[in-house]
């Protein structure tokens, strides 16, 4: 798996089989960061397409902080 | 994917009726969990495989179910790569069946290996060399590529997506879906025909060394093409089977007609290449190194098997498929899906345990394997938790998007 370890080579089986496989990795890694950092973005700013019963309402004119 | 305001309430079954339901497949998954203390406490010893079966009824099914749970990639791929706009009633299913299938799979193996603290050997010190290091790496990322798929329909729960962090990641995750639908055929396009090539490689054993083009034997490719024929049919009968037990409309009758009717278009080409496979084989290949083709087939495992994988459960379910009056009946529809995954599994059978079956050697005789109760009982355990998680990802899930609609 790593140049490190017992066994491999850097003939070329060992450097197609794992550049595929960590091209793949990598591609799935980076969708899955993006994903996780915009739906943090996305909740800190409430935008999209984000429930109106969680976007933040702005208070009645009646209304005071003391209830 | 829906959004929070247009999700629907959704009819089920009271809590005592699921868990009635429920027990039984939990009463046999203990079963299977107690086969495989008995296997990894005991070892392999347990087991029917010996000296000449190395493989068994595990990887058989390892196999049968890779091959089914092929309607995963393959539906992804059409829906969101070529947008085949159809599939989206019922691609939610399809991905709840591919996980199953390939966690399942993976399940298995890991009592298979019989030392499974040692499982990431495979990964660690992999040979290049081999189909079977490809098969794991592939297998293993698809399992997680179908779990982050099988991510968005979980935060479509209501309750979860009053979580705004995991409703907003399960929309994104749905946005780029394209990426690992592709990822995921890319997986499935080399795993399932490293499966396939494993057996091909082998020539030591005259039964399922098969000659090829560059380092891939044709086995390869027919392992493709036969699990591309026979997910979709798994996965037609899952719903249709789904429908009959839950007595609601989930999909369009039309959608699992066409679905069949696609199933059967890939078996056609898939039986027609085999077909070619085969003669090509028992005339030129097996002669060659010093069989005939008689000599593989002698009971048990005698001429019904390729009889019955070609015929019954091969040309037999094409032709139903193909006819749309037969696929639009459910009865023949029925008949049709499950003939076809019957018949990969019987093509996965004689790969696995009639290539070990045949003597190679002078003073060798033609042998049977035989599965003990703790191999089925493990096999029980893995259909047992497919039926406990997809049922609850149809109680608590929104599976099937038009189903409000088709109830109404």
């Amino acid at each position: 798996m790593w140049p490190t370890i017992f066994e491999f080579s850097w003939d070329t089986g060992h450097m197609i089989f794992f550049g595929v496989f960590y091209a793949v990795v990598i591609i799935i890694a980076t969708s899955l960061v993006y994903a996780f950092a915009k739906s943090i973005v996305d909740t800190f700013s409430n935008n999209g397409s984000f429930d109106d019963r969680h976007a933040h309402k702005p208070m009645d004119k009646n209304e005071t902080l003391g209830g | 994917m829906s959004s929070q305001t247009d999700m629907p309430t959704l009819q089920r079954c009271s809590a005592p009726k699921f868990l009635l339901w429920l027990s039984f497949w939990v009463l046999l998954l203990l079963w299977g969990a107690y086969g495989a203390f008995l296997c990894l406490y005991k070892g392999l010893n347990q087991t029917g495989m010996n000296n000449y079966f190395v493989f068994g009824v595990w990887i058989t099914v390892d196999l049968a179910i890779i091959a089914l749970g092929a309607g995963a990639f393959f539906s992804g791929f059409l829906f969101y790569v070529l947008r085949f706009n159809f599939l989206k009633e019922l691609i939610g299913a399809a991905v709840v069946v591919g996980f199953i299938c390939y966690s399942g799979a993976i399940g298995m193996l890991t009592i298979d290996i019989g030392q499974p603290l040692r499982g990431y050997f495979s990964f660690w010190h992999a040979n290049v060399h081999s189909m079977l290091t490809e098969v794991i790496f592939c297998i293993t990322l698809y399992l997680f590529v179908l779990t982050i798929e099988f991510v968005p329909l979980i935060t479509e729960n209501r309750r979860i997506r009053e979580m705004p962090f995991l409703r907003h990641l399960g929309e994104n995750l749905h946005g780029i879906m394209v990426v690992f639908a592709l990822v995921g055929t890319f997986l499935s396009f080399f795993h399932q025909g490293s499966l396939g090539g494993m057996f091909g490689t082998l020539f030591a054993r005259p039964f399922s060394y098969r000659t090829g083009v560059a380092i891939w034997p044709w086995t390869f490719f027919l392992f493709i093409l036969s699990a591309i024929a026979a997910g979709p049919a798994l996965t037609t009968l899952v719903v249709w089977a789904t429908q009959k037990i839950t007595r609601r409309r989930l999909v369009n009758r039309p959608t699992l007609s066409r679905l069949a009717k696609l199933s059967a278009i890939l078996l056609v080409i898939y039986l027609v290449l085999k077909a070619a496979d085969t003669i090509y084989w028992a005339n030129f290949t097996a002669p060659e190194m010093g069989f005939r083709f008689t000599d593989f087939y002698k009971s048990p495992y005698g001429m019904w098997l390729l009889f019955g994988e070609f015929y019954l459960f091969g040309l037999v379910p094409a032709i139903i498929l193909l006819i749309p009056r037969a696929r639009d009946n459910d009865f023949w529809l029925v008949i049709g899906c499950l003939f076809t995954c019957m018949g990969i599994v019987l093509n996965r059978f004689s790969f696995t345990i009639q290539t070990l079956a045949v003597p190679v050697m002078p003073f060798e005789k033609f042998v049977v394997y035989s599965p003990t109760w703790q191999e089925w009982s493990i096999v029980a355990a893995v259909i047992s938790y497919g039926v406990i998680l997809f049922s609850l990802a149809y109680r608590y899930l929104h599976l099937f998007p038009r189903e409000a609609e088709l109830n109404g």
